[in-house]
């Protein structure tokens, strides 16, 4: 089972957040494709660590193995000294609710809730799964200071299609990060960003291996990927210190 | 999730509107079905249970027709001597037998029933099928200037109704039957017998008719312990040149000719509800297809497998439910006139629609809706449980 804890003010770990253990992930589509092959990272508390590498590399496919979207063919993924592969579709989920919080690509909303709603959601599931719940007001408080801090809080009850394609990015950001999960997998987090707002969004996710949590990134943007405290390089599956 | 699937719901309109709008007339035509049908069922015992009459003896005449006599209130003027009636009192087996007589109203009078009625005159001394109501309604008996009318004649109680050229006081209205007698006007047989005789326009529509010497039905009650069968028989067998009925016998073959055409119509609505889920589960296979993204952000932020399958069935029950809910509404609002429609071109009465069926026609539908919306998005909310998060997020709506 997994140990659920909604509230981790502060964080203290003898194990490494997130590890990974010669972790191989192959796909066949006509020919075998190998994105990930062989790859080790050990990720602390308090880590930001960004990956770079050309276009598909298999930079996402990575994340998504850390984000227990994917199962890998071999090796050893652990997140919170939980084996991804020893534990059950359930808990699974579960694991992905409470202590990973996922930026995607693609800014994927929920079209039929407002802003305020999409942001409420990840809070409302947490809810779901453990036993000290967040109150209405206290869910609002938390959609209120996100999305002043973002710049959309007159957007509250707009739906996404009514946003632009930045508040959009903002919006999906604000999402993985209002949970406060223990590991942010972000994918290209300041892309469709102008300058200011990719600033401001990196902005946003720096508090996080600030509070005892760990950061892991893909960006091509080497201005952003120069704040990490561990910079790797993604080439051919193999995963390489910078 | 309830509210996430009601938020769904709520803000794409359009895509809930149509399928509320197919579940709706599957459902509407339904109750219309049931609700017809049943009330019809139900009519037709009820029209036996107050009948009262066991048989019926009519006048061996071409234009004799049990089945109008019964369920129509159009004029039937057909006559047989007053001596059979004698001769049927003598029939072993009978217990009571009442004679009546058959006049109508006339089209154009001035001041009264504008159309050609029935008008049935029973004899106070030996009636035992209205006798019931006046016991009901506290009556002794009925005096020269009174009627009774059927309950779906146009007047009310207490209103004074020219007919024939006289003034009647209508000072009861009968009970409803779901025959003929709902349409009819009722009075004192010597009365009638003095209107037929002495009023020059209704002489001229009964030529060569004494009404005095004539009778047009004589119903009868069997004795206990007698097969109606064998009192038919009996009657029968005195060669009285008249035409008898066992009244069950007229009920079943109307309830047998219902039964065949409801057949048909539960079969091509049996075929409308196959189109029906055919098109639901397609609408709920392109609704979980276009949101395939949605469902793997879901279950990629931390919804179950079995979050993604209530919610889509959640959906699909609360749309159908609400399609079942009107569509049984605007049933209900449209087999009223269905059925006038229908008394109109067939010979047949029907009861009113009763709050009993009406509630039971409202619950059957809306459940009904419920089920099949249910049925339809089983196999979509199965498949959506079970897409790979990463896949539909990647690839989307590429199947």
């Amino acid at each position: 089972m997994i140990n659920v804890t909604a509230n981790r003010d502060v964080i203290k770990f003898n194990h490494p957040l997130c590890e990974l253990k010669n972790v191989v992930k192959t796909y066949k589509s006509g020919e075998i494709i190998c994105p990930v092959d062989g790859v080790s990272l050990r990720c602390e508390a308090g880590d930001f660590i960004s990956i770079e590498g050309p276009s598909g590399i298999g930079k996402s496919t990575l994340l998504y193995l850390v984000g227990g979207l994917l199962q890998a063919d071999s090796g050893e993924i652990l997140v919170d000294a939980t084996n991804l592969q020893s534990i059950s579709e359930h808990d699974l989920t579960i694991l992905r609710a409470t202590k990973i919080g996922f930026i995607f690509q693609e800014t994927n909303l929920f079209q039929a809730l407002t802003v305020g709603e999409n942001l409420a959601f990840p809070l409302k599931i947490i809810n779901k799964y453990t036993k000290t719940k967040l109150g209405k007001a206290d869910i609002n408080q938390k959609v209120e200071a996100y999305l002043e801090k973002l710049g959309i809080g007159d957007r509250r009850d707009f739906l996404p299609h009514q946003l632009s394609v930045g508040q959009r990015r903002r919006l999906v950001v604000a999402r993985a990060l209002i949970k406060e999960p223990l590991l942010v997998l972000a994918d290209e987090p300041t892309n469709d960003l102008d300058d200011f707002w990719a600033s401001e969004v990196i902005k946003l996710l720096q508090p996080v291996p600030a509070r005892g949590g760990a950061l892991m990134m893909v960006t091509h943007n080497m201005l952003w990927a120069e704040r990490a405290n561990c910079r790797y390089t993604m080439s051919h599956g193999i995963l390489a210190p910078k | 999730m309830y509210k996430f699937a009601w938020q769904n719901l709520s803000r794409r309109k359009g895509q809930s509107s149509l399928t509320i709008l197919i579940t709706l007339l599957t459902v509407m035509v339904f109750v219309m079905i049931f609700a017809f049908y049943t009330n019809f069922q139900q009519g037709v015992v009820l029209s036996q249970e107050r009948l009262g009459a066991d048989i019926l003896v009519l006048p061996n005449e071409a234009s004799t027709d049990a089945y109008t006599t019964l369920y129509t209130a159009e004029p039937n003027n057909i006559y047989m001597p007053v001596e059979v009636l004698d001769s049927i009192k003598k029939v072993e087996g009978v217990a009571l037998a009442s004679p009546q007589l058959f006049i109508q109203t006339l089209n154009a009078s001035c001041c009264a029933v504008d159309s050609e009625t029935r008008i049935v005159a029973f004899d106070m001394d030996t009636d035992f099928v209205l006798q019931p109501w006046f016991d009901e309604a506290n009556l002794d008996s009925l005096v020269d200037d009174q009627i009774i009318i059927g309950c779906n004649v146009p007047a009310y109680l207490g209103n004074r109704v020219g007919i024939l050229g006289d003034v009647f006081r209508i000072v009861g209205t009968m009970s409803p039957t779901g025959t003929g007698m709902d349409e009819t006007y009722f009075m004192n047989m010597d009365v009638a017998k003095r209107l037929a005789a002495t009023n020059e326009n209704l002489k001229e529509v009964l030529p060569n008719i004494d009404p005095q010497a004539v009778y047009s039905a004589i119903l009868i009650k069997v004795q206990d312990g007698y097969n109606v069968a064998d009192v038919v028989a009996n009657i029968e067998k005195a060669d009285m040149n008249v035409t008898i009925v066992a009244t069950d016998e007229v009920v079943t073959n109307m309830k047998t000719q219902m039964s065949m055409i409801g057949q048909v119509m539960i079969l091509l609505w049996m075929l409308l509800l196959v189109v029906t889920a055919l098109a639901l589960i397609g609408r709920f296979t392109a609704l979980a297809q276009v949101r395939k993204k949605e469902t793997g952000i879901l279950r990629a932020i931390g919804g179950q497998k079995t979050d993604v399958f209530k919610l889509i069935l959640f959906e699909a029950c609360f749309l159908a439910g609400i399609g079942g809910l009107l569509g049984s509404i605007l049933g209900i609002c449209a087999v009223s006139p269905l059925i006038d429609w229908l008394q109109q071109a067939f010979t047949f009465s029907i009861l009113a629609l009763n709050p009993g069926l009406i509630a039971k026609s409202l619950l059957l539908g809306t459940c009904m809706a419920i089920l099949l919306g249910g049925l339809a998005a089983l196999y979509p909310a199965c498949k959506s449980a079970r897409l790979d998060p990463q896949e539909v997020i990647m690839r989307g709506e590429i199947d």
